[in-house]
């Protein structure tokens, strides 16, 4: 789950960002610092291309840009940072009170983590591949292009593709040359038909 | 964290290895005793302001904000980059090349994967030698030149798909250990792996604080932070 959520911490205090960023990372891993936002096209834009996206936002950056805040769609959680509990952030599901101790803390993390999870929905892959997924494996070692797999299986690009997406998923292998050196390790292709230079 | 002239420079060292690649990358020696940053910077010609934010960024990563940024000649940035690129070329790779040769020599009933082995890291030396050189010819000449001149060098998308090949070579590291970690058969010589890996994991490193220079010093310096 922590590689699928993509943090921002929007701050312009910087003892608030820096305490922020020794405790994000605890909890989610790819953890980013704004500091200041000239253009909220690049954020959104940026936003658009996460599964989810976790903003902590400060009062001053809240306050500011509260239009921007309202108008963000998509798999996005807003998560303030307030120092007082009276304040706006009641109309939260989740805000982070300065002020709490490490205890309340880690336990608002927690929660948050915990609330995180049930909105996105972590692929539970077999890592196993399936057997189509094995002959497409074999072409892919072969050089041959996802149209080229396409036309020879009667599927669609877009097919296959998608196949390729989840057989690097479940290897963790990402470059054609990677896969194909996985293929021959596993006796899916032989080192003389595969396309290696 | 901050960092101030007047610190000792041995002070950070101790605590923030990866600072050891950027100093060899300036030209700087160890042994500077209890000089400040100030001091070994005037000994070697190196503008403060420049090692300063360099240092914080190394140190702070994502969080970098540059403070000198405006105050520091974009030559230097890339010739720092450049120096970098040597010691990937004439280091990093010849050595991880040379353990991979001495894996294939021990262990002979292994032929295929280390011939394998080989093959893949060869195919990714290459591609990673042309991309540098790519960089060294044309990318920082034209960088250099826009900075100059504020002439738009994206016109031609030449930044955009540089990138891009940036990031094929980062998958393919991160493939390699990745098929070493998990996929090959284990080797007898685990000495001669674990030092493979951890060349790759140093050199993955490496390249992430090279990327940020270019990402946070660099193109910005150029004006082309969005590509």
């Amino acid at each position: 789950m922590n590689n699928l959520v993509h943090t921002i911490i929007f701050s312009n205090s910087f003892i608030i960002s820096k305490a922020l960023f020794d405790i994000v990372p605890e909890f989610f891993s790819r953890t980013e610092y704004i500091d200041k936002c000239d253009d909220f096209d690049i954020l959104i834009n940026k936003i658009e291309k996460q599964i989810y996206t976790i903003i902590f936002i400060d009062e001053f950056y809240f306050n500011k840009y509260k239009f921007f805040i309202d108008n963000i769609k998509g798999k996005t959680l807003i998560v303030p940072i307030f120092y007082n509990s009276d304040s706006a952030c009641n109309m939260f599901k989740f805000a982070i009170n300065i002020l709490e101790n490490k205890y309340q803390i880690h336990k608002s993390f927690a929660k948050l983590v915990e609330y995180v999870k049930t909105k996105i929905q972590e692929p539970t892959l077999d890592k196993e591949l399936s057997n189509r997924e094995k002959i497409i494996l074999q072409m892919i070692a072969q050089g041959l292009t996802s149209k080229q797999i396409g036309d020879k299986l009667g599927i669609s690009y877009q097919t296959v593709s998608s196949h390729r997406k989840n057989i690097s998923a479940k290897l963790e292998i990402k470059t054609v040359s990677g896969l194909t050196v996985y293929a021959i390790l596993n006796n899916l292709i032989s080192i003389d038909e595969a396309n290696l230079t | 964290m901050m960092i101030l002239e007047d610190n000792k420079l041995a002070d950070y060292i101790k605590d923030y290895p990866a600072l050891l690649n950027f100093l060899d990358r300036l030209g700087v020696k160890l042994g500077f005793r209890d000089n400040t940053i100030k001091q070994v910077c005037e000994q070697y010609n190196l503008e403060v302001k420049f090692v300063i934010d360099l240092m914080m960024l190394i140190i702070n990563r994502d969080e970098f904000n540059p403070n000198y940024l405006d105050n520091y000649a974009v030559i230097n940035t890339v010739k720092y980059l450049k120096n970098s690129h040597q010691s990937y070329e004439f280091d990093y790779l010849p050595e991880i090349e040379s353990l991979i040769n001495r894996l294939a020599e021990l262990e002979r009933n292994r032929e295929l994967d280390c011939k394998l082995l080989m093959m893949y890291f060869k195919e990714y030396k290459d591609d990673f030698i042309k991309h540098i050189n790519y960089e060294d010819s044309v990318i920082f000449p034209l960088i250099v030149n826009a900075n100059n001149t504020n002439e738009d060098i994206n016109k031609d998308n030449i930044v955009a798909e540089y990138m891009q090949n940036h990031d094929n070579l980062d998958e393919k590291l991160v493939d390699l250990k990745n098929l070493l970690i998990r996929y090959f058969r284990p080797f007898e010589n685990i000495a001669i792996i674990r030092s493979i890996i951890n060349l790759l994991f140093e050199m993955e490193e490496d390249l992430r604080i090279h990327e940020l220079i270019e990402n946070k010093i660099l193109f910005p310096k150029a004006q082309i932070i969005n590509y």
